[in-house]
């Protein structure tokens, strides 16, 4: 395990960001902790940076104990903070340049892998302009750059597609695929499931400070896979629809989403007839019917009684 | 050398900002010339005294008993609005209190000769003494002549010109400062407080922009980062106080005397004192909104009252507020050395600049230790 964590805690106050926080990633992964905004991820990611100490729990990374050997770990790791970390008055190049020379790197090293890092995240032929002439996805590029110029063996990236554009957010998680094809740990925080669900080959989901599961996705999802489900896209009162779903034998779950109604039940025999049977009654019709299976989601809803929008 | 990353990119980031352009070149330029020109008339020179409102403080000595000095004590030292008299006897003691301005003018009342001694730089307080003296040497002068040749006449005798009783012997008469010099010296040492505004958002900006996190995050010591910004604040103000100093020089003719040196030490002291309570409002205020409200009010205040743009006058309470300006030591600290070719107030200037310099050093030590309890920095 390259990251190692036991009972982390941490208050702020009165609030509790982490409570016994347990986490183990292995190495060479790309690990992805997801959570609604104030779930703790960023505490975490925080801790693991040193810019945060923990009040109680062990954090052991590369096997250095934390935060006592801080010191020796902080070369081997690349930090994306969630906010944009660039200096807007210098260019791209001066930027890039600027944190790779605080990882002691100089010369004609320094000016290689700038150079490299420029051209992985697309931004070579901008380079000398200065990052306040930046679109929002550049300067997410250019934050990401900053953290992985001087080539970390383990990466932190806390939230790093947060407002931009689809475009700028598939070059991100593509660059972050391929960093990790090259060996490259990524410690990985996101409340988007999509994210998580493409990019991670493991998820933590974590919610008020503590861990509520943890595996790779399939694993993930046969936390709940002993429960079908059916979207249900459908005209009419659809309140009226679920309430009346939702009292069907077999039915453990029915609530509105999107346009249509999510419906979560044990595979009984005859839901389906009821739900259609429900349905004419009422005087809506049904458009689609789709049975898939349950996602990230899915799996925080079972687990918190709350989508990870709330 | 993580310290020289820091020193460079706060030089870089902050030569680029337009504001520092404007406000620690352009601006120093337009008030020499403006206020130099402005106050031209009224500075400068001992024998244009305009208005007498500034109460003057003289010491007297009385070397021999005399006709002339029995009359100067009995019509000098009474009460008056305009200037107090107190005789003190030590005469090299009196110079001394005159060459450091803690009196205005120091008279050596002799059997036939007076002597005033006045400080040309403070030459409000200074020539206003003097006139009241040469304005009693004249009545004697007057009285003397007419009780030898026409005793009788005393009575009649209403207006006189001349004396030949005063000498005026000024520490360095042949200059004092006009408005250009006052201005160009002035000038040069105010802006500097301005640093403690860019050093102090810079810190704090960093912090609102999370740079100082990625910083924190590195491998760099947080000693290096704000040692390496703070000490390149301190290079940055020294080069544009001599920029100032150089334009007032070859543009504005401004008189620095012998004390160009002593004075760029002066400066070097000052810059690291501001630079030091620049990084100290940088650590601890909450954002640079509220370092521009302090500094908006502190630095005007310091410069009001440090005789920045006018000598204030006032009683003792004001002058004694007044020595807690930063500005009123470093200035006659440089004033002293151009014009009594004295450098004792230099090097106190020095010494107190430092000494804030130091207990700012010892205030940042603590936050750090404080943040690291915080954090898991080294």
């Amino acid at each position: 395990m390259i990251i190692e964590c036991r009972g982390l805690e941490k208050t702020y106050k009165d609030v509790k960001a982490l409570r016994g926080l347990n986490l183990s990633i292995p190495k060479g992964i790309i690990y992805g902790l997801l959570g609604p905004n104030g779930a703790g991820k960023s505490t975490f990611i925080n801790i693991m940076a040193g810019l945060v100490k923990a009040d109680a729990g062990s954090l052991i990374v590369a096997e250095k104990e934390l935060p006592g050997e801080i010191s020796a770990v902080k070369g081997k790791m690349g930090f994306v903070p969630q906010d944009l970390a660039i200096y807007e008055d210098l260019n791209a190049y001066e930027n890039i340049s600027f944190f790779a020379s605080l990882y002691g790197l100089k010369g004609k090293e320094k000016k290689e892998k700038v150079e490299r890092a420029l051209e992985f995240v697309s931004l070579t032929d901008r380079k000398k302009d200065l990052a306040k002439t930046y679109s929002g996805g550049m300067k997410r590029r250019l934050n990401l750059a900053c953290g992985i110029c001087h080539e970390p063996s383990i990466l932190v990236l806390d939230e790093p597609t947060v407002g931009i554009d689809p475009q700028s957010r598939n070059h991100i998680m593509e660059s972050i695929k391929l960093l990790n094809s090259n060996g490259m740990t990524v410690i990985y925080t996101t409340h988007y499931m999509e994210e998580a669900e493409t990019l991670c080959d493991r998820i933590g989901i974590i919610d008020h400070g503590e861990i509520l599961a943890e595996g790779t996705l399939e694993e993930l999802q046969k936390t709940v896979s002993e429960n079908e489900l059916l979207l249900i896209e459908v005209s009419g009162n659809l309140e009226e629809l679920s309430h009346r779903i939702s009292t069907i034998n077999g039915i453990i779950d029915s609530h509105i989403e999107d346009d249509g109604i999510l419906v979560k039940h044990n595979g009984q025999k005859g839901i389906l007839e009821a739900i259609v049977r429900h349905t004419a009654e009422i005087g809506s019709e049904i458009h689609k019917l789709e049975s898939r299976m349950p996602n990230l989601e899915d799996v925080f809803l079972s687990m918190t009684g709350r989508t990870l929008r709330d | 050398m993580k310290f020289l990353n820091f020193f460079i990119l706060y030089g870089k980031r902050t030569v680029r900002d337009k504001m520092f352009t404007l406000i620690m070149l352009v601006f120093p330029f337009l008030l020499i010339w403006v206020l130099g020109s402005a106050f031209s008339g009224i500075m400068g020179g001992g024998d244009d005294v305009s208005e007498p409102s500034i109460h003057a403080s003289i010491l007297y000595t009385i070397t021999e008993d005399s006709q002339m000095s029995d009359l100067f004590e009995e019509h000098m030292t009474g009460a008056n609005e305009y200037f107090s008299m107190k005789r003190f006897d030590d005469q090299e003691e009196g110079k001394n209190k005159i060459k450091y301005h803690e009196n205005d003018a120091y008279v050596i009342v002799g059997a036939d000769k007076i002597t005033v001694y006045k400080n040309s730089y403070y030459n409000f307080n200074a020539s206003m003494g003097e006139l009241i003296i040469k304005a009693f040497a004249d009545d004697y002068n007057l009285m003397y002549e007419i009780a030898n040749t026409d005793p009788a006449a005393l009575t009649r005798v209403g207006d006189v010109t001349g004396s030949g009783f005063t000498e005026e012997v000024s520490f360095d008469r042949d200059r004092t400062p006009g408005s250009m010099d006052y201005y160009g010296v002035s000038m040069s040492t105010m802006f500097i407080f301005y640093g403690m505004i860019f050093l102090g958002t810079y810190f704090a900006g960093n912090r609102l922009n999370k740079t100082e996190g990625r910083i924190k995050a590195s491998p760099a010591n947080i000693l290096s980062y704000q040692w390496g910004t703070a000490l390149g604040n301190v290079v940055l103000m020294i080069l544009q106080a001599v920029f100032i100093i150089g334009a007032g020089l070859i543009v504005f003719k401004v008189y620095w005397g012998d004390a160009l040196g002593i004075g760029l030490l002066v400066i070097l002291a000052e810059t690291l004192m501001v630079s030091a309570m620049g990084t100290v409002l940088g650590l601890t205020m909450k954002n640079e909104g509220a370092i521009a409200g302090i500094a908006q009010i502190v630095i005007p205040a310091i410069v009001f009252l440090g005789d920045g743009y006018v000598e204030i006058g006032g009683g003792g309470t004001v002058q004694a507020i007044k020595k807690l300006s930063p500005m009123y030591w470093i200035n006659h600290g440089i004033f002293d050395a151009i014009y009594l070719n004295e450098h004792r107030t230099a090097y106190i200037s020095i010494a107190i600049s430092l000494g804030v310099a130091v207990v700012c050093t010892a205030v940042i030590a603590l936050l750090n230790v404080k943040r690291n309890r915080r954090t898991a920095n080294a």
